[in-house]
């Protein structure tokens, strides 16, 4: 029993060989460079982002410090007219042998109430109404306003919930040509005057209010503001304290975000006469947010703060804790105190890290969007914030994406290139062979007219030189030894006649 | 002399193989008119190589015959 292993035709080794020694390593660096280059872009872009991240928190820290220093200067200002005015109003006071009493009923501020209709939106220096000053002569009492029905402010409606001050309404009027009167009123003048020259650019600061001890704004930029209380409100709460900075709020005057400073005004004897109150112009500082330089065309910022849940009521599911955004962003130009992603969500890991005051980088799977990105993180420390600069992964990897398609088209080509030429090889070698092996099958069957057409100076042309020079020297011995036989024959005949 | 029918039988060995000794001989007898073959001389070359132009097709392609042939004619140009 014979086994007959099968062995591979030339053209079929030659394939494999050049696949196994050619194609296969070269696909193989392909792809490992591939991965390198994309880990390389990968960590290239996320340190771009980062160095983003950390220029652009640095600024916001910087503009944040710079204002609270604006703020706290300008109280240098402000003391000396504040104190006048109230010397001013004390004489006068003193002279009516009567308190000053406010012209009507003290409105607190509209900090979270609608917004006014056809209201000025930044500070006016000079009004065409004279405004009644609070502190000066009363004018005659209206009545309380009742409770405003709710009113609408982009479709939802926001309760106003007034607290006045019952106080005597009625009031002896203050004769103007007093000169205690005319002493207060140029003292509240001057005041008005440095408050408007200090606001001159409005890009800094929208408004600027003094209000005192009591709450009630003694002057303001903006005079529909004098005379109402700020009592309750968080900012001068705190800033009868110390330097405090409210978190942004949506302005009910300009209907865009702002943020309110607010510092003690004493004198250097710690006496406490006030409050200065300055409500931040922000457009600069989301303009810095903003600024989408070198974050392609999906790349965006965020930032948002951190809001504790609050107290579930009775019989009700605890809330969780909450990411607010802070401002706008490229895919979402509402976000801004409108979307938020709960605590513990499983997008938008970054932003809940960086709102806990953590920091770090890399690829995200989800972002609030869906879309993986590369990210990176750090708080914002001057505004308790977190900030995320991101990019969608596929604009970040598409450079590398586009090379994986052009190796993938080269090696494609490179295969094509690799099997033809392998083709061709093979056939260029195995068809003298070819030919050797069916001119030795004739000549092994008598046929010696075997002429082979085999022209090369390789091997394959010695061999078949030596092939011809085999079956020349083969027919001419064949043809000789056939004679010689002839011949002898002929002469067996020849002498079997003579001896007959 | 000697060596000149040396080099027609190294030229003939490589078209003729283990035949050439015998074919150049019987070749050359038939030139020099039964002389001994290795008394050749430049003069009878082309008369050589007319015969093996003759001769050398029956046995091997026409190429090679006429290459043979070349081969044997060029000793003329190296011996003269």
């Amino acid at each position: 029993m014979t086994i007959s292993r099968k062995t591979w035709s030339w053209r079929t080794r030659l394939l494999i060989l050049l696949l196994l020694f050619a194609v296969v390593p070269l696909l193989g660096i392909s792809i490992w460079s591939l991965e390198k280059l994309e880990e390389t872009h990968e960590t290239n872009t996320v340190d771009a982002l980062k160095a983003i991240a950390h220029a652009r928190a640095e600024a916001i820290d910087q503009i944040i410090g710079n204002r609270r220093r604006d703020v706290e200067r300008i109280v240098s200002q402000v003391l000396p007219r504040l104190i006048a005015v109230r010397e001013a109003n004390a004489a006068l006071a003193a002279q009516l042998a009567a308190p000053l009493l406010p012209a009507e009923p003290v409105l607190p501020l509209p900090e979270l109430q609608d917004a006014q209709q056809n209201v000025p939106l930044a500070p006016q220096p000079a009004d065409d109404v004279e405004p009644p000053t609070p502190d000066a002569a009363p004018a005659p009492v209206e009545p309380a306003p009742a409770a405003e029905a709710p009113v609408k402010q982009r479709g939802r409606a926001i309760p106003i919930e007034p607290r006045l001050r019952d106080r005597k309404a009625t009031a002896p009027p203050v004769p103007q040509d007093l000169p205690a009167a005319k002493a207060a009123a140029e003292a509240l003048d001057d005041l008005h005057q440095v408050l408007g020259l200090i606001l001159w650019d409005p890009e800094i600061f929208e408004e600027l209010l003094v209000i005192g001890e009591d709450g009630v704004v003694i002057a303001s930029t903006f005079h529909k503001h004098e005379g109402k209380t700020a009592e309750g409100l968080e900012y001068f709460q705190n800033g009868l304290k110390a330097t405090y900075l409210q978190p942004p709020f949506l302005s009910p005057i300009t209907e865009r975000l702002t943020m309110v400073i607010a510092t003690p005004i004493r004198t250097s004897d710690l006496k406490l006469h006030g409050v200065l109150a300055a409500r931040l112009n922000l457009e600069r500082f989301f303009r810095l947010i903003n600024d989408l330089t070198g974050l392609g065309t999906t790349g965006e910022i965020l930032v948002g703060k951190h809001q504790k849940a609050r107290k579930p009521e009775k019989d009700k599911e605890p809330e969780k804790d909450r990411v607010v955004f802070m401002a706008p962003t490229r895919h979402d130009a509402e976000a801004a105190l409108r979307r938020s992603i709960e605590m513990g969500a499983k997008h938008s890991i970054s932003l809940q890290e960086a709102a806990r005051g953590l920091q770090g980088a890399g690829k995200q799977s989800e972002d609030y969007r869906g879309k993986t990105t590369l990210e990176a993180w750090l708080p914002v420390p001057s505004l308790d914030w977190g900030m995320v600069v991101k990019i969608d992964y596929d604009e970040a990897m598409r450079p590398v994406q586009t090379m994986r398609t052009q190796t993938w088209l080269m090696a494609l080509a490179l295969l094509v290139i690799v099997v033809t030429s392998a083709f061709v090889v093979s056939r260029e070698l195995v068809r003298p062979l070819r030919t050797l092996k069916n001119a030795t099958d004739r000549i092994s069957r008598g046929d010696l007219d075997v002429q082979l057409e085999i022209r090369s100076n390789d091997e394959i042309g010695e061999l078949a030189d030596s092939f011809e020079r085999m079956v020349a020297a083969t027919k001419y011995l064949r043809e000789h030894a056939r004679r010689a036989d002839e011949d002898e024959e002929e002469d067996v005949g020849n002498e079997s006649t003579e001896n007959q | 002399m000697a060596r000149l029918y040396d080099e027609i039988l190294a030229i003939a060995s490589n078209y003729m193989g283990v035949a050439a000794d015998d074919y150049i001989r019987r070749r050359i007898r038939i030139v020099l008119r039964g002389d001994e073959p290795e008394t050749i001389s430049v003069d009878r070359l082309d008369r050589l190589a007319v015969g093996i132009d003759m001769t050398a097709k029956g046995y091997m392609s026409k190429s090679k015959a006429e290459a043979f042939r070349d081969a044997i004619l060029a000793l003329k140009n190296k011996y003269t």
